[in-house]
């Protein structure tokens, strides 16, 4: 749904309920599980607001709700304008293809066109450190080297507001750090963030506001 | 203090930071002043950069930092962004597929290079069956078929094995069968070539009516892409079905009329069998290289517009349905 802006709010929930069906089908009575219900808050244009809660809580669930991937069974999510989307490392990855073909259509199934994605290739050449690596297919990298590709496709193809589960750091050591640099440097920029994690530290370091599950 | 000491204090940090970077005082001093102004965002700032350096900090606040620079993401798919995504994820299968083996793409001919074979052998050699151009005949209606065939087994479940993709990105379910459908075309437009080439060696000689091979094909792949995206969608939703689609398709395969021809069917099933639209399709393949006639335009046009109804209510269950598949494929 989309309507006028209001102010700085770029996405809101309203009473959003989300429920699971356990089990049931054709010839049984359905059961089903509420994730949660009755949730309600308004995300503004450039905070990183940080969602927590304890395992099972539903977070996960929320973000695929606010990304538009699953609809709430009650209440509604109000976008004005913006698209949200779930950070995903190596969405789509073959292992047959090399590196090129798979940041291609990694970019493309994220929602991007072809030529966005091919626009930021060199970039992400350079930040994955792959080099002539890229022409060689997957299957032939370290997990390391397979994890610093998906991360420079999901870094440098970003949108309006991006939805984090925990904050990622990938890769071997030296790597790590330069993820989770470019990932704080992302938090705590003009970037619209939801992050949404079990830590109250994680949270209390990097988020304007907090919301608890 | 005044707002303006503030200030001050933090401009003096300021320059302590990038004389001693490491210096953790030059962080937590200036944080401390910014929260005491109200900007609690620029104090949390300081603080990371305790952690990730000086140089982090200054990039933070010069704008041309390409990395945290968000690139407008379309809102939704458009028609021609969803079919270039479908058109490279299918090029790109292909491309993996044949990767996998030595031989590479040498398979895709070899492959249906063995089938034909083996069928000429069976009934063409040994058993003789059918008379002179029974050969002709079988492998027109079964190449076609196999098209057929080899797709729908291949999609059926297709929206389910998508199910990792479709919780993480946005797409819509549409997306897996169809790719299967382009995939197996472009694998069968060899096939189709060396069915020519087998014809003409057999002394079939191209015609004119040849022509009629494009909307023939056109029909049928429209066909099959309404029937490939049925059977995915309901197949997440009764799973059970998933075993029926092999004893589903060995039945149309044996209800089209590949193995027998036309006149072993009684005159008054013969509507019947025709409402079968394979086997009214294989019929057409059969007019146009066997018998030298252009196909046979009206019941042509009763599959093509059955098929083009039918892709309208495929589409708008997909519509439907869209929001509906993340959860269904995780149940």
């Amino acid at each position: 749904m989309t309507q006028k802006s209001q102010g700085n709010v770029i996405i809101s929930l309203r009473d959003v309920g989300v429920r699971y069906k356990r089990r049931g089908g054709l010839f049984q009575k359905p059961e089903y599980f509420q994730a949660f219900e009755g949730v309600s808050f308004d995300i503004h244009r450039g905070e990183t607001l940080g969602i927590l809660g304890r395992n099972g809580a539903g977070k996960s669930t929320l973000l695929k709700v606010i990304a538009g991937i699953i609809k709430p069974d009650s209440g509604q999510v109000v976008d004005y304008g913006a698209v949200a989307s779930l950070l995903t490392l190596q969405a789509g990855f073959d292992a047959e293809l090399p590196g090129t073909d798979n940041a291609i259509l990694s970019g493309m199934l994220m929602g991007y066109t072809r030529r966005q994605v091919e626009e930021r290739m060199a970039d992400i050449i350079e930040f994955s450190e792959l080099g002539d690596f890229m022409d060689e297919p997957v299957k032939t990298y370290s997990s390391g080297m397979k994890a610093r590709l998906g991360f420079a496709v999901s870094m440098y193809m970003t949108p309006d507001v991006l939805l984090l589960d925990e904050v990622l750091s990938v890769g071997d050591k030296q790597f790590k750090k330069k993820a989770e640099t470019a990932m704080m440097k992302k938090l705590s920029s003009d970037q619209t963030v939801l992050l949404v994690t079990h830590s109250e530290s994680q949270a209390e370091r990097v988020c304007d506001r907090k919301i608890f599950l | 203090m005044t707002a303006h000491d503030w200030s001050t204090a933090l401009t003096r940090w300021e320059i302590v930071r990038s004389r001693f970077p490491d210096h953790p005082k030059g962080y937590v001093r200036a944080a401390e002043a910014a929260e005491a102004m109200g900007n609690s965002r620029y104090a949390r700032q300081l603080k990371l950069a305790r952690e990730y350096g000086n140089a982090w900090l200054e990039g933070q606040s010069s704008n041309d930092n390409e990395v945290h620079e968000a690139i407008a993401l379309p809102r939704r798919r458009t028609l021609r962004t969803f079919w270039d995504l479908v058109w490279t994820k299918a090029r790109l299968n292909l491309k993996s597929e044949a990767s996998q083996n030595h031989l590479r793409y040498l398979w895709w001919i070899l492959d249906p290079l063995l089938y034909m074979a083996v069928f000429y052998i069976v009934f063409g050699l040994l058993m003789e069956r059918g008379g002179p151009g029974f050969i002709a005949y079988l492998l027109t209606g079964l190449v076609p078929f196999q098209w057929f065939a080899k797709t729908v087994n291949q999609t059926s479940g297709s929206i389910l094995s998508g199910k990792g993709l479709m919780n993480k990105v946005r797409i819509s379910p549409l997306f897996f069968p169809l790719v299967g459908v382009v995939q197996n075309t472009g694998k069968q437009a060899l096939v189709f070539a060396m069915l020519g080439v087998f014809l003409i060696l057999y002394g079939l000689p191209p015609t004119i009516h040849w022509l009629g091979f494009i909307p023939v094909v056109a029909v049928q792949l429209l066909l099959m892409t309404v029937v490939c995206c049925l059977v995915a969608m309901i197949i997440p939703f009764i799973r059970d079905l998933s075993n029926l689609v092999p004893t589903g398709v060995q039945f149309v395969m044996f209800s089209s009329g590949i193995f027998y021809t036309l006149d072993r069917i009684p005159e008054k099933w013969q509507s019947l069998f025709f409402a079968n639209p394979i086997a009214n399709i294989l019929y057409q393949y059969r007019r146009i290289f066997v018998e030298n006639q252009w196909p046979d335009w009206s019941m042509l046009g009763w599959v093509a517009l059955g098929a083009v109804i039918g892709l309208g209510i495929v589409l708008w269950l997909y519509r439907r349905l869209e929001s509906v598949f993340p959860r269904v494929v995780l149940e």
